[in-house]
């Protein structure tokens, strides 16, 4: 939930580290390297966070995070300074870490890392997590959003800049396959 | 209400709290139990899955090290990426000019054969 205002609150209009970003963000439309240095110093804890949202190992959420940063610089000119800057690096992060998953498809680690040592313990919480597993990633995705992220629908299609039909075709069809999941061998 | 209704506005409603018809099967069913404790600990892990990695004082330079930006990188860049599309274009271009030249021999033979011509339409009995 920290999470989740800290990415909604954008920095107010009119206010001095407000206009302070979009001076770096004018100067990094120039091509100023050093600006933008600083909008990743500025911005790059919230993208880990997002990321690690999606990813475990701290290698995968750097990459992703670099990615973000690196299409937010290629991208700039598309940015309209209507949202918050923020609001623009959120959609940014969110759609690299969804392409990332749907490349992945299967996943390769367990949701938990403690999972693999202790998987011969025969817990109810481990075999949840050998459920999740089986997931596909893009249903993960939605899902960590709904549950981790606790983003409605409607936030979930603001954010990502999708349709709300197709977050609600996305979710209702992830939440199916959990359920199915969830209900194996009972 | 059976086992697959309940199941489905367990998972759909995600509320901790169900109705009393809910309650009241979960109760008597022990499947749909397991299935309600289940989906709470399946919500409980994806609301704290979070990786937790933390960026280092470096990233930032990382990233900009990183910027296909500056003319020495796009010169790179634009060497990396256009050398086999050079070479290749050499390539052809050079089958292509040695094809089309004609070989010594063959224009010595045009130039004879013009000799030729030029010296029978030149020569007196070639006017008459
Ligand atoms: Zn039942």
């Amino acid at each position: 939930m920290e999470l989740a205002l800290s990415i909604t609150m954008g920095l107010e209009s009119g206010t001095e580290p407000a206009r302070e970003e979009a001076a770096l963000v004018a100067a990094c439309r120039r091509g100023d390297e050093d600006a933008f240095a600083r909008l990743v110093r500025r911005h790059e804890k919230r993208v880990f966070r997002l990321a690690g949202r999606f990813f475990r190992q701290p290698e995968e959420v750097e990459e992703v995070a670099q990615q973000t940063f690196l299409t937010i610089w290629q991208k700039l000119d598309t940015y309209r300074a209507k949202a918050p800057f923020e609001h623009w690096l959120t959609r940014v992060c969110l759609n690299c870490c969804y392409e990332r998953l749907r490349k992945q498809k299967v996943r390769s680690e367990p949701l938990d890392e403690d999972y693999a040592a202790a998987s011969s313990e025969p817990t109810a919480r481990l075999e949840v997590e050998r459920l999740l597993e089986v997931l596909p990633a893009t249903d993960r995705f939605i899902l960590l959003l709904l549950h981790g992220e606790e983003w409605s629908v409607a936030e979930i299609a603001e954010r990502l800049g999708w349709s709300r039909a197709n977050v609600k075709v996305r979710a209702h069809r992830a939440r199916k396959k959990l359920r199915q999941l969830l209900a194996e061998e009972l | 209400m059976n086992c697959a209704q309940v199941r489905k506005l367990l998972a759909e409603e995600g509320s901790d709290v169900p109705g009393v018809e809910i309650r009241d099967h979960l109760d008597e069913c022990p499947g749909c139990a397991r299935f309600a404790e289940r989906l709470k600990l399946a919500a409980e892990i994806l609301r704290n899955h979070q990786s937790g990695t933390e960026p280092d004082a470096g990233f930032a330079t990382r990233v900009v090290a990183a910027l296909p930006t500056s003319s020495a990188d796009l010169l790179g860049w634009a060497a990396m990426r256009l050398l086999p599309a050079t070479l290749a274009l050499a390539l052809v271009l050079t089958v292509w000019a040695l094809a089309a030249t004609p070989s010594p021999t063959s224009l010595v033979e045009q130039a004879l054969g013009d000799d030729l011509w030029s010296w029978i339409l030149d020569s007196p009995g070639g006017e008459s």
